[in-house]
């Protein structure tokens, strides 16, 4: 219990300290101090975060009343024929800039053409140019993914090598990096853009990443061939299947393009990078000096049905008179029933008998490739056996 | 503040659009383009809503749809103005996303008169409302 205060303890001042930190120590006295201080911190902190989200309301207000105002501003100037956005800039305060560049990210991506294009010319006089590149060497990655945005968007051309020693450091940032090289164009820049995309060669790519890819090469695919002719080799089963995938999307691809490293990945381990070697030759199938380059024998031998399924598909998409007759005999003999359906699927109505699909007299057969013969037959005009 | 861009109403002063587009961006520009091109123009921000008013109203000169939106998508408005016998002459235009082949033919064999694929040029949109009217 609490010593009782008064009489000679008053008299020595060590003995009132004393008495004073025994108090303290007391267990009600303690709780009831640090609950104090608890709950002032806490009271605190309450107050803290009511002013912080006054203040940020307050200014998403004011944001959200400037956005109409300036944004009509920028319609106008978008649609006269000399917009004057440096003085339009000049005249802007702080949150309108704010408010203007949100609004030019917003109808960059929405609009093309000219008004694209002096969209553009906005976001230069709103000075984010300079400040995105001086964001690349400075800012931390949500910051660089931003910039590189922005660049890209504004279709301004950053130098390579500056690229390259800032945003190489993580996937998402070298697949943006190798956008921007994309959006600001020729073969040099792909051929950069590719060097710096899969400069980690057994690092996936992530989907933006592939995306890019393409992208560099859409116009000229001759140069992702190229370059796997002299990386593949360093490339894991991933990246590797990655990019044979990017190379199945083009159908543009000259016919004097390497393909030494295409053809040892038929033998490859995983079945995966087999598919995907198979599916490559869907684009190149109208060419048949490449087109011969694919082991047809060995594929329809090959053990993974995935691979037989991807060739069905090639062949389905080549669609001429040798294709059709390799697909029937596909549909007809392979083993696995997701095959033949593949291969069922790409062949015309006429064709199917050929590959003893005819089920117009009752056969009795019920596989799922039978099923869905019978299905599709039913769902023509006519019903079945039309 | 720079000059108001005056429009030339030309041709297309007395058309009556009806457009629908749910991104409030996006809704902004189409209606600045086409006001400043003359049109009189009624917006909605749904399909449900722009439906209603459409069997309400009558045809107007000409639809303008976005595929994705909220309540109902550009094509089952699409298809309730092709099935809707009062309505079913009226012009339409699909606005759908890039290389969304899909949607084009979706779009097409639902009967749209024309597509234009965002990102979208106001000058083309323009156009095809021209070429409609």
């Amino acid at each position: 219990m609490w010593p009782v205060l008064g009489g000679p303890i008053l008299q020595s001042p060590v003995r009132r300290i004393d008495v004073l930190i025994r108090i303290l120590l007391d267990p009600l006295v303690l709780a009831l101090v640090l609950g104090s201080l608890l709950a002032l911190f806490l009271l605190s902190l309450e107050i803290v975060t009511v002013l912080y989200v006054w203040g940020r309301e307050r200014r998403d207000q004011r944001r959200a009343a400037k956005r109409p105002v300036v944004r009509e501003e920028l319609f106008e100037r978008l649609a006269a024929g000399d917009a004057d956005w440096e003085s339009w800039a000049a005249g802007l305060d702080e949150m309108e800039t704010e408010v203007a560049r949100d609004l030019v990210d917003t109808y960059l991506r929405s609009v093309r053409g000219q008004e694209h294009d002096r969209l553009q010319d906005a976001g230069r006089a709103l000075d984010i140019p300079d400040e995105a590149v001086a964001m690349l060497e400075y800012g931390d990655r949500p910051e660089r993914l931003r910039a590189l945005t922005w660049l890209t968007l504004l279709e301004h051309p950053v130098d390579p090598d500056r690229l390259q020693e800032h945003c190489s450091d993580d996937p998402m940032v070298r697949a943006a990096a190798a956008r921007l090289m994309a959006a600001t164009g020729g073969p040099e820049r792909a051929s950069l853009g590719t060097e710096l995309l899969l400069s980690v060669p057994d690092e996936p790519l992530t989907s933006f990443g592939i995306d890019t890819l393409h992208e560099l090469h859409r116009e000229e695919p001759a140069g992702l061939f190229e370059f796997a002719s002299e990386s593949a080799e360093d490339w894991s089963a991933t990246v590797t299947t990655q990019v044979l995938r990017v190379c199945r999307e083009y159908t543009n691809v000259d016919r004097d393009v390497p393909t030494d490293w295409l053809v040892p990945l038929f033998e490859h381990e995983r079945s995966s990078v087999r598919a995907a070697a198979v599916g490559a030759f869907e684009g190149l199938g109208w060419r048949p000096g490449l087109r011969d380059l694919l082991p047809h024998e060995s594929v329809v031998d090959d053990p993974a049905p995935d691979v037989r399924r991807t060739y069905a598909a090639v062949l389905a998409s080549w669609n001429d008179e040798d294709a059709l007759a390799r697909l029937r005999d596909l549909a007809r003999s392979d083993p696995a029933p997701r095959v033949r359906l593949a291969a069922a699927k790409g062949l015309p109505g006429e064709m199917l008998p050929e590959a003893g699909l005819d089920i117009d007299g009752d056969t009795g057969e019920r596989d799922p490739v039978h099923e869905w013969v019978r299905a599709e037959r039913a769902a023509r005009p006519g019903g079945v056996g039309s | 503040m720079s000059e108001p861009v005056v429009s030339d109403p030309g041709d297309a002063a007395s058309a009556h659009l009806v457009v629908a587009e749910d991104d409030e961006d996006v809704q902004r520009i189409l209606e600045f383009n086409l006001r400043n091109e003359g049109y009189d123009l009624t917006v909605f921000d749904n399909g449900r809503d722009c439906w209603d008013f459409l069997w309400r109203e009558g045809a107007p000169d000409v639809v303008v749809l976005d595929v994705k939106m909220p309540g109902l998508s550009g094509f089952e408005v699409l298809r309730k103005i092709r099935d809707g016998s009062r309505l079913g002459d009226v012009p339409v235009i699909m606005l759908t996303s890039r290389d969304r082949e899909e949607d084009v033919v979706t779009g097409f064999e639902s009967g749209a008169d024309h597509y234009v694929s965002k990102p979208f040029s106001p000058r083309e949109l323009v156009s095809r409302i021209e070429r409609v009217l």
